[in-house]
């Protein structure tokens, strides 16, 4: 778990962001544990109760849920992976797309450069590895069910 | 009932007003920051919750009591300076500070022992700074003191030896039983670990707050607020 | 009860060091003369041995009048005394365990330099059943008289080491209350509170007059009318209250301010 915080912004949103950012890349998957309160607080060097913090929101949101005495894990329900998986792509493109306009670039250059993006960096793979061409086998739902 | 409450305490020494009427209430069980640059009056007002000086003015009360050897017995002080008896060896060290308090667990004590790579026999002499360092807290969290006050633990500790405290204190705090209560002037590591802080200056509060509120009024670090209001 | 003497043991392990060496001297000292002595009684003086063996003691009673202020002095040096004021433990509580190591350790190098004169004597030519038999003549005790007496002198110097013990803790206490002249300030309360301790000790005598008090047996003479008498070596319950009184306020004071 390598978050590097931002020291600006509220440790708690950072933290909430991070888990579930793997939730929506699957690295966490549904029913999946998540570290103790303890372990994250000692692994990010920070307070347990702003972890905690955190993890209640989460469950506030339906994202996890802690079964006493066993820990924190996220929800088993499918369609809450795929809500926040959406909900995280929604954000990233809204936020990409309102960049792009401040940059002052037309719709039509804004899909250009996705596509020449996309076509330098191969395939919609996790480590990204160079690829010669567009790969036309794309699985866009990736690992996530 | 908070932690700690501070009425109007002011401490004068001789030629120095070092806490110029400080009204304070630390909740209890958090993690509190009390920052401040050199000079500032953060030692002070540590020691005079662990009863090692008296307010010239004001009052001062821990859980709701007077300082007392039963307030005492529930603080654990680790000072700025080196106070350790250098005859000991770090075995020695942990069975006196063990035979001082109920809320000693040997256990944890050895335990941490191993986990910040201290030798039992070793003379405290022989130690390094940073050993010294881990030392210190190694006797502060093997208890269940409910009150805990470390006076700028990180303070000329090497780099391994700061990260090694930062995880331990994140580990090893009892969140809601334990009010930890951390003061530097060496922001940017410990940040992350307060949920409450207090920035004093010159003897006096200028600003208290939680922490993850402080940063998205602001949308700066505590240091960026450090550097400002300190 | 658990956690002072737990203190006391801290003190103890922090000062064998230097009782051993005491020790290892006054041992190496009275050996040295026991072996001297035939010697000396033969050519010189019967009693230079004997007379030279009383060194340790006086070294003894300069140590009592330091260690008081020492021990404290070391946990300032070490800024110890910063841990030890955040322990559970009351102020009194810390000076009455330095008091008693400190008691303790002198008494024991005591009791060893008395051995060693009592060695030296033998090996000297003044036989111990002289001064035996001297005190009967002299002194004109019975045994158990004397056994008496010999008690109330141990008494005597155990109160009387630790009145002194007191007052170098005291002294030393008082400094700490001005951290920048500290010492200064020690130094003057020592002298003011001996000066004190023996100009009121005649007016404590008499004010404790009225109640027991133990004392040496002597008698006043030799032949029948000889009168005897009881005389105190010590004041005993003015000591007694003395030292009490003296560590009640220097624990008051460390409990107020502990500086480093």
């Amino acid at each position: 778990m390598g978050i590097s915080f931002d020291e600006s912004v509220p440790i708690y949103t950072q933290i909430m962001k991070s888990v579930l950012w793997d939730v929506a890349t699957g690295a966490l998957l549904p029913g999946d544990k998540l570290l103790s309160v303890r372990d994250f607080a000692k692994q990010a060097k920070t307070n347990p109760n702003t972890v905690q913090r955190a993890y209640a929101e989460l469950e506030r949101m339906g994202v996890v849920e802690t079964q006493r005495g066993q820990g924190t894990f996220v929800s088993a329900s499918p369609e809450i992976a795929r809500e926040v998986r959406s909900e995280m792509t929604t954000a990233a493109v809204e936020s990409f797309v309102e960049e792009m306009r401040r940059l002052r670039y037309s719709d039509s250059d804004i899909i250009s450069l996705v596509s020449q993006q996309l076509a330098k960096t191969g395939t919609n793979s996790s480590n990204g590895a160079a690829q010669n061409g567009p790969s036309t086998t794309n699985d866009h739902d990736g690992g996530v069910q | 009932m908070p932690a700690i409450e501070l009425t109007d305490v002011h401490k004068r020494y001789y030629r120095s007003h070092a806490l110029r009427g400080v009204n304070l209430s630390v909740d209890r069980g958090k993690i509190v920051g009390l920052l401040g640059p050199n000079g500032s009056g953060k030692s002070t007002l540590l020691r005079i919750c662990a009863g090692l000086a008296s307010p010239t003015s004001g009052k001062v009360q821990v859980h709701g009591q007077d300082i007392s050897i039963a307030t005492k017995a529930i603080t654990a002080y680790i000072p700025d300076i080196d106070s350790f008896y250098s005859w000991m060896t770090v075995r020695q060290a942990i069975a006196f500070e063990s035979s001082m308090f109920d809320d000693f667990v040997l256990a944890d004590a050895m335990d941490l022992v191993r986990e910040l790579k201290l030798d039992p026999d070793n003379k405290i002499s022989s130690l390094s700074k940073g050993q010294r360092g881990r030392l210190k807290l190694v006797l502060a969290m093997s208890r269940r003191a409910e009150l805990v006050l470390m006076d700028e633990p990180l303070s000329g500790i090497d780099p391994p030896s700061r990260t090694a405290i930062l995880e331990t204190i994140a580990d090893r705090y009892r969140a809601g039983e334990q009010t930890i209560i951390i003061s530097t002037h060496e922001v940017l590591e410990s940040e992350k670990l307060f949920e409450d802080v207090i920035f004093l200056s010159e003897g006096r509060i200028v600003l208290t707050g939680e922490a993850d509120q402080l940063r998205a009024e602001r949308g700066k670090s505590l240091n960026e607020i450090f550097a400002e209001v300190c | 009860m658990k956690r002072w003497w737990s203190l006391v043991g801290k003190e103890w392990r922090g000062s064998w060091t230097v009782i051993l060496l005491a020790l290892a001297a006054t041992i190496g000292f009275d050996t040295w003369l026991a072996i001297k002595a035939p010697v000396w009684s033969a050519r010189i003086n019967g009693g230079l041995a004997f007379g030279l063996s009383f060194i340790p003691f006086v070294g003894m009673g300069i140590a009592a009048l330091v260690v008081g202020y020492y021990t404290m002095r070391n946990e300032w040096r070490d800024r110890t005394s910063l841990q030890l004021l955040s322990y559970p433990v009351s102020g009194a509580g810390i000076l009455w365990a330095k008091l008693l190591v400190a008691v303790l350790g002198l008494g024991l190098i005591t009791v060893v330099a008395t051995v060693g004169t009592w060695f030296v004597t033998q090996r000297s030519s003044i036989p111990y059943s002289t001064i035996m038999s001297a005190t009967e003549d002299i002194l004109r005790l019975t045994p158990w008289e004397r056994t008496l007496d010999i008690i109330w002198m141990v008494v005597c110097s155990i109160l009387g080491t630790a009145f002194i013990v007191a007052v170098g803790l005291f002294s030393f206490t008082i400094g700490t209350i001005v951290p920048r002249i500290s010492g200064l300030i020690a130094v003057i309360v020592y002298g003011l509170t001996w000066y004190l301790t023996f100009a009121f000790a005649p007016h404590a005598m008499y004010a404790f007059s009225f109640v027991p008090n133990p004392g040496l047996i002597v008698y006043t003479g030799l032949g029948p009318m000889a009168a005897r008498k009881v005389i105190p070596l010590l004041p005993f319950w003015p000591t007694i209250m003395g030292t009490v009184i003296l560590i009640l306020i220097a624990g008051k004071i460390l409990e107020l301010e502990v500086d480093a």
